[in-house]
């Protein structure tokens, strides 16, 4: 089975790890251990093929800046959230998905950019059309979740597989390859 | 007055939930239990449970516990004038004429938690209001016939004012060190000299450098309180009770400040790995750290160990390809294997499981010595709160939550209190706190100097860099 290592990023309080946690527990429950080997690893099935994802997930330690390279060096794909009632966030994670393009120094690193809390629609302070044309600029996929409502969260894990597939996959634009 | 046994001995490893409830009932008095572990329970019925009567004193392990998490409902004033209020209830409610006698049962119970609660929480008394209602209290109890008490009530406060002397002077040092340091490049552009100093020179012993990193480490960690750890949940989620926020003013922010020390650890080795002009200075810089990093896994300072490791992971020391060919990497492959996120960083809890055990069963404070990864137990103690509800659907507190979380913590607290067996040296502390370091911009800029960009995107970036800090095109 393909193991596919995922980071997660962005502001603080935008509920990166609600999403995980969603993601890997599927509940919120009464007790459980997050130091566990196998806390942040879940195996999923994307377009019938079975594969296991292992999230890094950066919640709670954004203020460890230093480390931020260290994680982007080990992840093969990239997660960015901000929450969509932040427009301060949705700032944030410009720099970010820079910082990843310097680090893994090409531009075709699978992304997908993350508007969280779409639940809570009334206080929006990012349109979903100002969402779509960051990820139009940047080449990757789009989606507006919600952890608490469960909007989308495994969907969002599953594109992910998806752009690592097609990132893993030889070129099909390039000219030479296909001349091969 | 029993002394206050290390915290170790309050949670082993089997049962750390040791607030044991006798009767094979499964609830008493809104508190409720399952194989004799308390569950769960209303706030009123657990703050119940924290004061002691005539023939009651509650579990240490349970003190630690709620102490700890009931901030996250409630002001920790307002838990103390509970108490308070509970202990004088306590009093009055027994026999007018038997009062002395009830008097004498109840006080020392009543001082030992208050004993407690300044030890282990010391900052929550810089409160003024704390500190009134500790006084009266206090005065209460002394003011018995009882000699002892008198004693041991002015025992306890010297101990707490101690501790609150010495936090005011650590704050003060801090602030000092933060306004010294400057960015680095600003001191190169007007000392262009200063270039000549850099941490070989300083301490050309990679042992001797672990060793005063070491001391940095214990010092920053003593100060931590076990309460800052939940503060950082209440100010990042506003809770639905908007009473539990804490006053600017008197928060202690000794979280932070090792945050930054990492931050700073990491950068420092980032920048003396760049700032050499010639590739040969680099690559020994880098086999410098690499001794020092090593040393520091020995010794059990993980936490140097991973801002050394992420300094070095900083892409403009990464991306120095020639520099890199020039060392010998296999000792530090070995190291960032062992720091490998993988796997929820399983290697690195195994060989901190490791260094745990090693340090109970220690002779010598060195072999004590255990600086876990902080960054990693705050991403832990964070996902056991974001992942679990303070409160169950009934409204009562989620307790079992809550021993999970005072275990993580309490086994902290037993590590921050090593006392460092290394000797001091000055002149190598100073540097690695003040020492002005290179921004990220000028990191980038300083590699790039080096070792030309390999794309348009680092020839952009360059480019932008040098206009910006150098003011050259």
């Amino acid at each position: 089975m393909r193991e596919y290592k995922v980071v997660v990023l962005g502001s603080g309080g935008v509920g990166k790890s609600a999403l995980t946690v969603q993601f890997v527990t599927g509940t919120f429950i009464e007790k459980y251990d997050p130091t566990i080997e196998d806390f942040y690893r879940k195996e999923i099935e994307v377009d019938s093929s079975p594969s296991v994802l292992e999230i890094l997930d950066t919640a709670g330690t954004e203020q460890f800046a230093s480390m931020r390279d260290l994680y982007i060096k080990n992840g093969q794909g990239f997660i960015l959230v901000y929450s969509l009632v932040n427009q301060q966030s949705f700032q944030d994670i410009k720099p970010m998905r820079d910082q990843i393009i310097r680090v893994k120094r090409y531009e075709k690193v699978p992304v997908i950019l993350v508007g969280n809390k779409v639940d809570l629609e009334s206080e929006r302070e990012v349109s979903s059309s100002e969402g779509r044309a960051l990820a139009e600029e940047w080449g990757c996929p789009f989606m507006e979740t919600s952890a608490k409502s469960k909007t989308m969260v495994d969907e969002l894990f599953a594109e992910i597989v998806r752009q690592m597939n097609y990132a893993a996959q030889p070129d099909k634009d390039d000219p030479c390859c296909s001349a091969c | 007055m029993p002394q206050t046994p290390p915290f170790s001995a309050m949670f082993d490893s089997s049962g750390y939930n040791r607030n044991l409830y006798q009767s094979a009932e499964d609830s008493c008095g809104g508190l409720y239990y399952h194989d004799n572990n308390l569950l769960s329970g209303s706030l009123e019925a657990l703050i119940q449970h924290l004061v002691p009567n005539v023939d009651y004193y509650p579990d240490r392990t349970y003190i630690f516990t709620f102490l700890l998490s009931s901030r996250l409902f409630m002001h920790p004033y307002e838990l103390m004038a509970k108490v308070c209020h509970l202990c004088v209830e306590h009093q009055r409610l027994s026999d007018p004429d038997s009062d002395k006698n009830q008097m004498r049962k109840i006080a020392p119970k009543i001082l030992q938690l208050l004993t407690e609660w300044t030890e282990t929480f010391p900052y929550d008394f810089r409160d003024e209001r704390m500190m009134r209602n500790l006084k009266d209290l206090a005065h209460r109890i002394a003011s018995g016939e009882e000699q002892t008490y008198r004693k041991n009530v002015q025992q306890m406060m010297q101990c707490l004012i101690r501790k609150l002397a010495a936090l005011s002077q650590y704050e003060e040092v801090l602030a000092k060190i933060s306004s010294t340091s400057t960015d680095r490049l600003t001191v190169l552009k007007t000392k262009p000299q200063s270039i000549q100093r850099d941490i070989i020179t300083v301490c050309n012993d990679p042992y001797t450098l672990a060793q005063q990193l070491t001391h940095i480490e214990l010092e920053r960690l003593n100060y931590i309180g076990p309460e800052e750890f939940v503060q950082a949940f209440v100010q990042k989620d506003p809770l639905d009770n908007d009473k539990s926020c804490y006053s600017e003013r008197k928060k202690t922010r000794n979280l932070e400040a090792y945050v930054e020390w990492f931050n700073r650890l990491s950068y420092l080795v980032a920048t003396e790995i760049c700032m050499p002009v010639k590739k040969k200075h680099r690559a020994r810089m880098i086999e410098y750290f690499i001794d020092v990093a090593r040393e520091c896994f020995n010794i059990g300072n993980f936490n140097s160990l991973m801002a050394i490791i992420s300094g070095m992971n900083m892409s403009p020391v990464s991306r120095l390809k020639k520099t890199w060919a020039k060392v010998k990497t296999a000792k530090f492959d070995i190291l960032e294997h062992q720091m490998d996120p993988s796997s929820n960083f399983y290697n690195y809890r195994t060989a901190l499981r490791g260094a745990a055990q090693r340090s109970l069963t220690a002779h010598s404070s060195r072999e004590k010595i255990v600086i876990p990864f902080f960054s990693l137990l705050i991403k832990d103690i964070y996902f056991l709160n974001e992942g679990c509800a303070n409160r169950l659907p009934n409204g009562h507190v989620n307790f079992e939550k809550f021993w999970e979380l005072a275990k993580q913590v309490s086994e902290f607290m037993t590590w921050k209190q090593v006392e460092c067996p290394f000797e001091r040296d000055r002149k190598i502390l100073q540097y690695l706190l003040t020492v002005p370091v290179f921004s990220e911009d000028a990191l980038y800029l300083a590699s790039y100097e080096s070792e030309g960009p390999e794309n348009h995107i680092e020839k952009d970036r360059w480019k932008s860099l040098r206009s910006s800090l150098l003011g050259r095109v």
